[in-house]
């Protein structure tokens, strides 16, 4: 025993509570079906053997596409028993960018779920140039088999390299009655520097790096985030992130193992909200982009509810924030003020909390982007212990919120064993237990990150408080600076605007420029109500986008927004996009970040009118379906001013 | 058995009045195959179907369903025989839960009468079991089509394209040989299309291996039938693979009018 290692504890905890106690739960079937530790720990055991059975050795490379379901879970754990290293790609991924990782990772082995991955990977397809290129098993040799789990509509498929989930655990059945306790040797013998994971970075400049971390440092970073309320065996977990990103390997695998705490499992994508209503998860993660369509879609409700309610949410919403600020200033509540939220917490707080599935929450943990500290405010009003957290997967997390040390405007003081420093060109560099080994088969992007005294370049720009705390701006190369030489940041503004319920997304642009505008993307379903309530007509999302009526609606958020910005900062022009920001379209990542770069070069004509004297642009836009295809969708859009000069 | 005819139409003449929907119609749908009708408006394709699910009476001629004459059978013994199908203008129980509309799908199956549904209604052992055991396999038709975030919702507050899913569900709640579907694309979008064209085959793989289609997308026809067959005015023109239908001199004339020399 030389440390732990994520193989050792998952071994522990599954001896411990055997078949006593619940790991994972699996909504299947319109019921909530549990599955023992006993049955996690053989599951991933004997598929783990059946893939060494096939020739995996310690080290090598398996791939997962798949939607989180608990066979995710089993592979994941069979290849780190046996010494393999996991990696995922994202389930809605095109199939060009599924070989990436295959062929980066080197993986010999592909685990995925249903028929549509798998049609990915054994059929040929078009490449978004329209090319027609050979099926990936072909192009790529080196895949020894393609093992699924969701036989829905593959029984006729024969296809000499795909192979059942099943089939594999039966092998390895059989190989542990030839080869008794060869598994728990390799776990007895695991180091704690070899390699358990690896992710990929979500690409929002260039081609994802391969992000590689060792048991060590995985539990390193669990630590840090597990210790402000330590996970325990009644803790409830919700798996819904894509869990090719690497987040949830880092924040809540370890302590899940570590704890006995249960993971969930939603039914179906499209279920997720619906799932975790259910559940009330005791702990959550969440990304500022989902807490900002929560507050959305309670804004938007909100407006319709009947007066009382409305009144009761005006009156008792103000009462929250006055309270969370006092508490996180330390100043003392005197009784009338308690007895006020305590009114609030019964008419207002507790429903919400409960529609919004926190009733049972003990941590909201926020990490991943820049947050409007308006985002946050709204959380600790409702009592709910949210907290932002900061770090890259690369290292992460290296900053966050110590309890009764909330500050909606930073994020946060060094995690537990970690450092923080400002270079003096801005950049926020930070250092810790938690970092990575290395770039998967990239020595050169590996140095550029990290420095020779250990040091991670994080590419953000931020600066530390006189309390301690972090602020991050922006990245480092998506700071703008205006024509006059004042700078600015995008994603500041950005995020101010994607607090309006109907606006979804916003690109600012500005540099070298001599004002900043705005390019916006609509909240459709929000709009979309929004214009029936005022019977508006609409036919399709471009339809919609470009109505004068929402023109001004978008316009009025414009301007309340401008007020709480520097005259400079302020918005002169914006246009409407005549379509949603897509992660297909290589707008997003799959992770919804913008890429900033890909997105100024494709709307690059638009963004000039803003700055022109014209009041309508005409825009092509070329869109990419799933399936390799595009089309072209010609629009005319309107450029609007924004009259916000006057006070 | 691969290919004797699970349901045969025999010399099927249907008059209404004077007006001939069906003239000399005979049609064999053999076990494991995906046979399609196709033709113009009006040609009588759903005619064909109401006729083999008893809606209407034919005149004259015979239908047989795995051998057994089923042309003066009311439509609930058809169905009870393990035939099932999806209308051209969705007919559900819009005011039902999706969940209730499978449910309906599964009555032939409920054995409880009606004692047991008095009891049922305050869950005693049979009717219990009963219960369980019928959700179960409407829970797999659910996973089956992908409907699960709309099990517990009213079918009137869904969209178009999910009604028709829901249908479908249904019909396939009552397990049958055989599955009739009338226009299944019909209204919908590409992508909402590509997704019926694969639960289509999905069902042939895995649920019920004889299937009847009415459908006017012809992409759709030629990519998922074994063999089509083609009406119209009322008379079959053409039967064969979907390459020999695409080739017919027949059918190009019936479709887009008789051209000159």
């Amino acid at each position: 025993m030389s440390g732990d290692t994520i193989s050792k504890l998952f071994k522990q905890t599954s001896e411990k509570y055997w078949d006593k106690k619940i790991a994972l739960r699996y909504k299947n079937l319109g019921v909530w079906q549990p599955y023992t530790w006993k049955y996690f720990w053989e599951q991933s055991k004997y598929f783990g053997l059946g893939l060494t059975s096939m020739g995996l050795k310690a080290g090598d490379r398996v791939t997962i596409v798949g939607d989180n379901e608990p066979e995710w879970y089993f592979a994941q754990f069979g290849v780190i028993c046996c010494g393999g290293i996991p990696t995922g790609a994202f389930q809605d991924s095109g199939p060009e960018e599924i070989k990436y990782v295959i062929t980066q990772s080197g993986s010999t082995f592909v685990v995925v779920e249903d028929q549509e991955q798998v049609d990915k990977l054994i059929f040929s397809y078009r490449d978004r140039e329209g090319k027609e290129r050979e099926p990936i098993t072909s192009q790529v040799p080196a895949i020894e088999k393609v093992i699924f789990w969701d036989t829905k509509g593959l029984r006729s498929y024969r296809d000499s390299k795909l192979m059942r989930f099943d089939e594999v655990v039966e092998l390895g059945r059989h190989y542990e009655k030839e080869h008794p306790g060869l598994l728990e040797k390799i776990i007895e013998n695991s180091d704690p520097e070899a390699p358990v994971m690896l992710t990929y970075s979500s690409g929002t400049t260039g081609l994802p790096k391969g992000i590689v971390h060792c048991s060590r440092s995985v539990l390193a970073a669990s630590r840090c985030w597990d210790s402000p309320a330590p996970t325990g065996e009644k803790d409830e977990f919700v798996s819904f992130f894509p869990l090719a990103y690497g987040g949830e390997f880092l924040y809540v695998i370890p302590a899940f193992i570590k704890g006995g705490a249960t993971v969930n499992f939603p039914e179906e994508p499209e279920t997720v909200a619906q799932n975790i209503r259910e559940l009330g998860p005791t702990k959550a993660s969440s990304a500022p982009r989902l807490l900002e369509m929560e507050i959305s879609t309670v804004q938007v409700k909100m407006a319709d509810a009947s007066l009382l309610k409305r009144l009761a949410y005006q009156l008792f919403m103000p009462v929250g924030y006055k309270i969370a600020r006092m508490k996180r200033l330390n100043q003392s509540i005197n009784v009338f003020w308690k007895a006020v939220y305590g009114l609030g917490y019964f008419v207002v707080y507790r429903p919400l909390r409960d529609w919004l599935a926190y009733p049972r929450n003990r941590i909201l943990l926020i990490g991943g982007a820049a947050l409007a500290s308006e985002v946050l405010d709204f959380y600790l009003a409702l009592g709910i212990d949210a907290r932002m957290i900061y770090g890259m997967i690369e290292c992460t997390p290296t900053a966050g919120h110590m309890k009764g040390d909330v500050d909606p405007e930073t994020t946060g003081v060094p995690t537990l064993g970690s450092e923080l420093r400002i270079s003096d060109g801005g950049e926020v560099l930070s250092r810790g237990p938690q970092r990575m080994l290395y770039y998967h088969q990239n020595p050169e992007a590996t140095r550029k990150l990290i420095d020779e005294q250990g040091w991670v370049h994080t590419s953000d720009a931020g600066f530390i408080t006189e309390k301690g705390h972090l602020v991050c701006i922006d990245r480092l190369a998506d700071l703008g600076v205006l024509g006059d030489g004042t700078g600015f940041s995008p994603s500041y503004i950005e995020n101010k605007l994607k607090f309006s319920p109907y606006i979804r997304d916003a690109i600012i642009t500005g540099d070298d420029k001599d004002y900043v505008g705005a390019l916006i993307s609509i909240d459709f379903p929000n709009l979309g109500q929004w214009a029936e309530a005022h019977r508006i007509p609409y036919t399709t999302f471009v339809d919609l986008s470009q109505k004068p009526e929402v023109y001004e609606l978008v316009s009025k958020d414009v301007v309340g927004i401008n007020r709480k910005l520097p005259e400079k900062h302020r918005i002169r022009k914006f246009a409407i996009l005549h379509k949603e920001l897509d992660a297909d379209d290589a707008e997003l990542t799959r992770t919804r970040k913008l890429r900033r770069k890909e997105v100024s070069a494709r709307y690059q004509d638009m963004i000039e009118a803003l700055y022109s004297d014209k009041t309508d642009y005409t825009a092509e836009a070329r869109v990419t379906y799933r399936d390799g295809r595009t089309a072209t969708i010609t629009t005319k859009v309107h450029i609007a001013s924004v009259e916000g000069e006057a006070k | 058995m691969k290919n004797e005819a699970k349901l045969k139409l025999e010399h099927v003449h249907l008059r209404f009045g004077g007006v001939h929907a069906l003239t000399d119609v005979s049609v064999d749908v053999r076990e494991g195959e995906i046979l399609s009708i196709i033709g113009p408006n009006g040609a009588g394709k759903t005619c064909v179907l109401n006729c083999i699910n008893g809606f209407y009476r034919p005149q004259t001629g015979d239908i047989y369903f795995e051998g057994r004459n089923i042309t003066r059978l009311p439509s609930h013994k058809i169905a009870k025989l393990g035939m099932a199908r999806t209308f051209q203008n969705i007919e559900l129980f819009a005011g039902l839960s999706v969940q209730d509309n499978l449910m309906a799908g599964r009555h032939f199956y409920m054995t409880g009468g009606l004692a047991g549904a008095f009891l049922g209604g305050v869950y005693f052992g049979k009717s219990h079991h009963e219960e369980v055991d019928q959700r179960r396999v409407i829970e797999e038709i659910i996973d089956f089509l992908e409907i699960e975030a709309i099990r517990k919702q009213v079918v009137a507050t869904l969209p178009y394209g999910l009604r028709k899913r829901v249908e479908l569900g249904r019909a396939l709640a009552l397990q049958p040989k055989v599955l009739l579907m009338d226009e299944p694309m019909a209204g919908m979008n590409l992508e909402e299309k590509e997704d019926m064209a694969r639960f289509v085959l999905d069902i042939y793989e895995e649920r019920v291996k004889t299937i009847m289609l009415i459908e006017h997308d012809m992409g759709v026809v030629m990519d998922i039938s074994d063999r089509v067959v083609v009406l119209d005015f009322g008379r079959k023109i053409a039967e064969g693979t979907p390459d020999e239908i695409k080739a017919n001199p027949n059918v190009i004339k019936a479709y887009l009018g008789a051209g000159k020399k």
